[in-house]
């Protein structure tokens, strides 16, 4: 899966990188069921974007006959617009559970450990010669393929996944990337930094500590999210991963949920808009949770390294699909996410139950 | 005093199930280009007119003149005549013939004018009233009952608290009477349960009905609206010529007269050359002054009145834009009708407000109301159970925010979560500083090194606003940012100066329109009943 000698280096180095000796034992069967889950709603939403496309042009073209002639047709979508706010739910649901269960693993951290050195023996390395050289792996093609990837769905990811340019280096000893979609004129910068260990250093870090788990499990809970969904993510600050992934689940499903809103509010509009970051942040989803399966499945133990680092590699270019899909939306930092529970001020519930008498 | 309202909402929910797909209105009807959009039902609209012209003490207009027998028409003599008794000399009862105009119900907002139009920059000086319309104006019918009354003064007795209705000596007196019954007048109606207005009562004494009729005035609107975000639709009675009509011969004979006409013009002189509002005293910004105005900067605030009909007839729509001319198509011709549509939904208000309005609003009554004092909280965090322990476990850390006076972004976000309506997100900033910690093992710890530098983090906050809470939750806010919130955002809820007893809010906001829909209904005397509830108004401005 070698293309150009950076590439090379990188890929080489990060197969080098000892299995993670840290965390715990991971459940495969239980990885594989998320995956699967992930897989089937994934193919469902792309199946509905590609739909949507259709419908667009079928009301455009109908624009001249009056509202009333397309009133039926918008009425059937906005049906399939609520399953596919079900489905991007789904298909989170089973990323974060995944992301939580390799994080409390040490995978997770060993991902970003892989990237480090795979960047210190490399130095800087293009975006889409990765994607490139996944692409020619036909080890892990296949390996996916027999695990539901279909290939309609992995040429979606590609379309989207491989549309990412940039690059990949260390800063101040740090895994960073300077990504941009093909065609969009500003880079976006993020830094990844491993979970914190040991003692916090600040005050917020203390504060911080411990609320990937606890509002992951607000959302598998089906309780609403104290930030009521995160704003786009896009922080020159370094970033967890696990943060990162939480927060472009997040906002897969916030995407999602702002085209169903419209369809309800607004009806359906003739051109996509912001629906390049929507399928950009499904495709970024979809990538992270078959990474994390590969990962997992075959990280552990050490025996499939070149699977290892295809599924290090998937992961990570998921993980910029979010960055860059971030900024379709509203602006506003990663960091927004973990804040609103740090008074103890439980918001969530809605602020129409007070009562004080 | 709002939580009222906040848990009446809770009883109440307001869903998007209920709300926004109800097929006979749209939403995307409501918007029609504008910024803002108030809508009155008649009966709101009754409701403001009647509590307004009664604080102003021009709910019962009435005149009298002493009986002089060579001044009277002669049939109203020949009424009057066999009432006045000697008992009533002897009791040193005075008579007096009376007239009284009351009862104002709102007949038709409908006219054939164009809609009239206000417009103010809210940056402009507090002094300002605002400008006139500067198209033809809108014409009221207003209806009032007129009545024509033999009245006599009570004479000196005990019980000087007898109520207006008392019938008092004389009452159901026999002998060729028109109409029969003492007091037709039903002063129910005309007391408030809203607002702090004197409740006017007519003169004691008894009043026996002779005719009655009906009083007609054509009344002009003023659209005013002001520099601190606020607007209503008032009605101008100067110069208005009442229409006096009846079917009893004696009120004919009597209005024919110049005596009748006098005494009529009499009766109503005080309220012609009044301005009495007829919607409510919209406040966009709630109770924020022309100062905290003026520094939104925001584009001048133009305010077109339309009226449109729905199943509960008449609708006024009170249409807001910021900045341009006219935003939305208003008219009230058949051929081209308005796309300002009733949102009303069967409530008696509804309100509809866009980002760009609240948006700015919230971000002035965020600081007007700043949280000064700062939070001291107990959280649980998780920490090493031991200085080089990888192992974590739970704490407790005691911390100190002070929540910024600066709301720097405000946005409806779509939900998640297809149970929830959107949230409103508000982001500011807050200052958080460690004062105690406590290990996973209860150990205080003394030396917070690091840890006690104060940290400057994004405060976030994304509230539910029309959601109620799940059954059994129950909801628990720090005293201090439960009165900042309902601080914050009664304008959204309540856009009103004047305090009404409301019922049933509910109403979404909108991620996709960018705006919340809010409507509700007025209480009635019975709700206040059953509630076991005093009456009078539940919620207060400032």
């Amino acid at each position: 899966m070698v293309k150009g000698d950076a590439p090379g280096a990188f890929l080489a180095g990060m197969a080098g990188t000892p299995a993670s000796l840290s965390g715990g034992p991971v459940n495969r069967a239980a990885l594989l069921r998320e995956s699967s889950v992930a897989v089937e709603s994934a193919s469902a939403l792309l199946g509905y974007y590609s739909h949507l496309a259709s419908m667009r042009a079928c009301k455009a073209a109908r624009r001249r006959e009056g509202p009333a002639a397309t009133h039926p047709l918008e009425a059937e979508l906005r049906l399939d617009a609520a399953k596919a706010l079900a489905s991007a739910r789904e298909m989170a649901g089973a990323a974060l559970r995944s992301a939580r269960h390799l994080k409390a693993a040490g995978q997770l951290d060993a991902v970003l450990d892989a990237w480090q050195t795979g960047l210190e023996a490399s130095g800087s390395v293009r975006v889409e010669d990765l994607w490139h050289a996944l692409e020619q792996d036909a080890a892990m093609r296949q390996g996916l393929r027999e695990r539901g990837v279909s290939d309609e769905l992995w040429a979606e990811i590609g379309r989207q996944v491989g549309s990412l340019e940039g690059r990949v280096f260390l800063r101040d000893g740090r895994s960073a990337a300077e990504v941009r979609l093909a065609g969009q004129t500003a880079w976006t910068t993020a830094v990844f930094a491993s979970s914190q260990r040991g003692m916090p250093a600040s005050v917020a870090e203390l504060l911080r500590r411990g609320e990937f788990e606890r509002l992951v499990g607000l959302f598998e809970a089906g309780q609403p999210l104290p930030f009521g969904a995160a704003g786009a993510g896009v922080s020159l600050e370094p970033v967890d991963l696990a943060d990162l992934i939480l927060a472009g689940s997040l906002l897969s499903v916030e995407s999602v949920a702002q085209h169903k809103r419209k369809l309800e509010d607004t009806g359906l509009a003739t051109y996509a808009g912001s629906e390049v970051g929507v399928v950009l942040f499904i495709a970024g989803l979809v990538a992270i949770a078959i990474g994390m399966l590969t990962v997992g499945l075959f990280c552990p133990g050490g025996e499939h390294e070149t699977l290892c680092t295809a599924g290090k590699v998937l992961v990570f270019l998921g993980g910029l699909a979010f960055i860059v899909a971030g900024g379709f939306f509203a602006a506003g930092g990663v960091r927004e996410l973990l804040i609103i529970s740090m008074m103890g001020l439980k918001l969530d519930l809605g602020l129409l139950g007070i009562k004080t008498d | 005093m709002l939580s009222h309202v906040f848990s009446d909402l809770a009883g109440f929910p307001g869903s998007r199930a209920d709300e926004a797909f109800d097929p006979s209105i749209p939403l995307s009807a409501i918007p029609a280009g504008y910024d803002a959009i108030l809508q009155c039902s008649p009966h709101l609209l009754q409701h403001v007119l009647s509590v307004n012209l009664a604080q102003a003490g021009l709910a019962i207009l009435s005149a009298r003149v002493p009986f002089h027998a060579d001044l009277l028409p002669p049939k109203l003599l020949a009424a009057i005549t066999p009432h006045l008794t000697v008992t009533d000399q002897l009791l040193g009862r005075e008579a007096s013939v009376e007239v009284i105009v009351s009862g104002a119900q709102v007949l038709t907002l409908r006219s054939n004018v164009e809609p009239s139009e206000s417009s103010v920059p809210p940056h402009a000086g507090a002094g300002s009233t605002g400008s006139r319309a500067p198209r033809p104006r809108r014409v009221v019918d207003i209806g009032w009952t007129l009545q024509l009354n033999l009245f006599k003064t009570e004479p000196a007795r005990p019980d000087r608290n007898a109520l207006p209705g008392d019938p008092g000596p004389g009452a159901g007196s026999p002998g060729g009477l028109r109409g029969g019954l003492l007091n037709d007048i039903d002063l129910s109606e005309l007391v408030l349960t809203t607002g702090d207005g004197p409740n006017p009562a007519p003169p004691a004494g008894s009043r026996l009905a002779l005719a009655t009729g009906t009083v007609l005035m054509h009344v002009p609107t003023d659209l005013e609206a002001f520099p601190v975000l606020q607007f209503w639709l008032a009605l101008d009675f100067d110069g208005v010529s009442p229409v006096y009509a009846s079917d009893d011969p004696l009120l004919v004979e009597f209005l024919g007269t110049g005596f009748g006409t006098g005494l009529l013009a009499q009766a109503v002189a005080p309220l012609l050359g009044q301005s009495v509002r007829l919607s409510p005293a919209v406040a966009l910004g709630g109770n924020l002054s022309a100062a905290q105005v003026a520094s939104l900067a925001l584009p001048p605030l133009h305010v077109q009145d339309v009226v449109v009909t729905d199943d509960g007839g008449e609708v006024l729509a009170l249409c807001v834009t910021l900045g341009g001319e006219q935003g939305g198509v208003l008219t009230e011709s058949a051929a081209a009708p308005s796309l300002v549509r009733s949102f009303l939904n069967k409530r008696h208000f509804a309100w509809y407000e866009s980002e760009r309005i609240f948006g700015p609003v919230l971000a002035a009554r965020w600081r007007a109301n700043a949280m000064h004092a700062p939070i001291v909280s107990d959280v649980p965090v998780e920490m090493p159970v031991g200085e080089d322990s990888e192992e974590t476990g739970q704490g407790l850390a005691r911390i100190q925010v002070h929540v910024s006076d600066a709301l720097k972004e405000w946005s409806v976000r779509p939900s998640i979560d297809p149970r929830f309506g959107d949230p409103l997100r508000l982001i500011s900033e807050q200052t958080i500083r460690l004062l105690r910690l406590w290990d996973p093992n209860g150990h205080e710890i003394h030396d917070l090194g690091e840890l006690g530098v104060p940290a400057v983090e994004p405060f976030v906050m994304s509230l539910q606003m029309f959601d109620p809470l799940p059954p059994g939750a129950q909801q628990v806010l720090h005293p201090l940012l439960e009165t900042f919130l309902l601080a914050l955002l009664k304008p959204v809820y309540l856009p009103c100066l004047e305090r009404f007893a409301v019922k049933q809010i509910s109403g979404f906001s909108s991620s996709a329109l960018r705006a919340f829909v809010v409507r509700w209904n007025l209480k009635t005397p019975r709700d206040e009943v059953t509630a076991g509830l005093p009456t009078g108004g539940v919620l207060a401005n400032g």
